[in-house]
């Protein structure tokens, strides 16, 4: 019986539906929901990721990583380094220190609405992620099932 | 002629020096009046990610936002749930508080859900404190005491939202086979 994650094919945790043709109905339908939450928390994982290359200081030619294989290792090598960065970094970084700007602010002495994001101490039984969004007023909470942390 | 015109002069001037203090004396009572209590109607939606291809335009804005985060293929609003709280001072402790309860049911579920708010806030503070909680519940029926208690808790979080602002809960599922459950929140203030 394979109940854990780590008994099925990488091929199958990566979509590739194909290699369990041969196999009876249950087991595909099992293969498919585990497919499907694999890709649910790459979904999440690729996001934090973005999330934390962003930040990341500028890479030198000489040592920047193959153009080809950066994006998979991005999303598969580095997924869950990723994603402990950038729950460290949503830690460490409070009260609106994302918001800093070093470039001098055209409209300073104008009063500005706090950001959304300083303001929401998010509080949670469960570990959490807060995504800013391109709207200044519209935050995501993503709080991790237990099952996704199996 | 010019005495009359001199008392009406002084008239002028005398009565907006004697209505200006009662206006302002009315003013003051009126923003004291509103102050003791606040409106708060918290829209919610809840939606399903993943498989679905329709459009939606309620939540179209926030649909838009999750497209750019996730790579989900697709979101359905399943349920608009509405809970009107009322903050006031019930401690003394110049403190508002306040909560709601709105059930709702979710697909084919056979026991609706229960959607829970409890708010907290100083007195006519621009931000707010929310507690959100999204649970399962037991009908009466089946329950051997009288206390209900919520068997599952899907969603629960606590977060501090402006008005007219935006936060997007996620994520919950009611079984492995049913696809990811997210649950969006903006509260109005003093909703008209």
């Amino acid at each position: 019986m394979m109940d854990n994650r780590d008994d099925w094919p990488d091929a199958i945790l990566e979509g590739d539906l194909d290699s369990v043709d041969g196999l009876d109905a249950e087991v595909r339908r099992s293969a498919e929901l585990i497919a499907r939450d694999a890709r649910n928390m790459n979904a999440v994982l690729g996001a934090m990721a973005d999330r934390v290359s962003e930040g990341l200081p500028q890479v030198g030619e000489q040592h920047a990583a193959h153009p080809r294989r950066r994006a998979s290792l991005r999303r598969w090598a580095f997924a869950p380094l990723a994603a402990a960065a950038v729950v460290a970094a949503l830690i460490l970084v409070r009260g609106g220190a994302i918001d800093e700007r070093s470039e001098p602010d055209p409209s300073a002495g104008v009063p500005r609405a706090p950001s959304m994001m300083a303001e929401m101490d998010v509080e949670a039984v469960r570990p959490f992620v807060v995504f800013p969004t391109t709207d200044p007023d519209i935050a995501v909470v993503w709080l991790f099932n237990s099952e996704d942390s199996d | 002629m010019t005495r009359i015109l001199k008392r009406s002069f002084r008239c002028a001037a005398i009565v907006p020096l004697v209505l200006g203090p009662l206006s302002d004396a009315v003013t003051a009572q009126e923003r004291e009046t509103t102050a003791d209590f606040q409106q708060v109607r918290f829209r919610f939606y809840l939606v399903q990610a993943d498989g679905f291809t329709e459009q939606d335009p309620e939540i179209a804005d926030v649909v838009l936002e999750l497209r750019k985060l996730f790579n989900f293929r697709g979101y359905r609003l399943v349920s608009t749930p509405v809970v009107n709280v009322v903050l006031e001072d019930r401690s003394g402790l110049r403190r508002w508080d306040g909560s709601g309860i709105q059930r709702i049911v979710v697909g084919d579920a056979e026991v609706p859900w229960e959607l829970s708010v409890d708010v907290s806030a100083p007195p006519s503070s621009p931000t707010i404190r929310v507690d959100v909680s999204l649970t399962s519940i037991v009908p009466w029926s089946i329950r051997e005491n009288a206390i209900r208690d919520p068997v599952e808790v899907y969603l629960e979080a606590s977060v501090t939202i402006r008005d007219g602002q935006t936060v997007v809960l996620g994520s919950t599922r009611t079984s492995a086979e049913e696809p990811v459950l997210i649950l969006v929140l903006t509260p109005e203030f003093d909703p008209t």
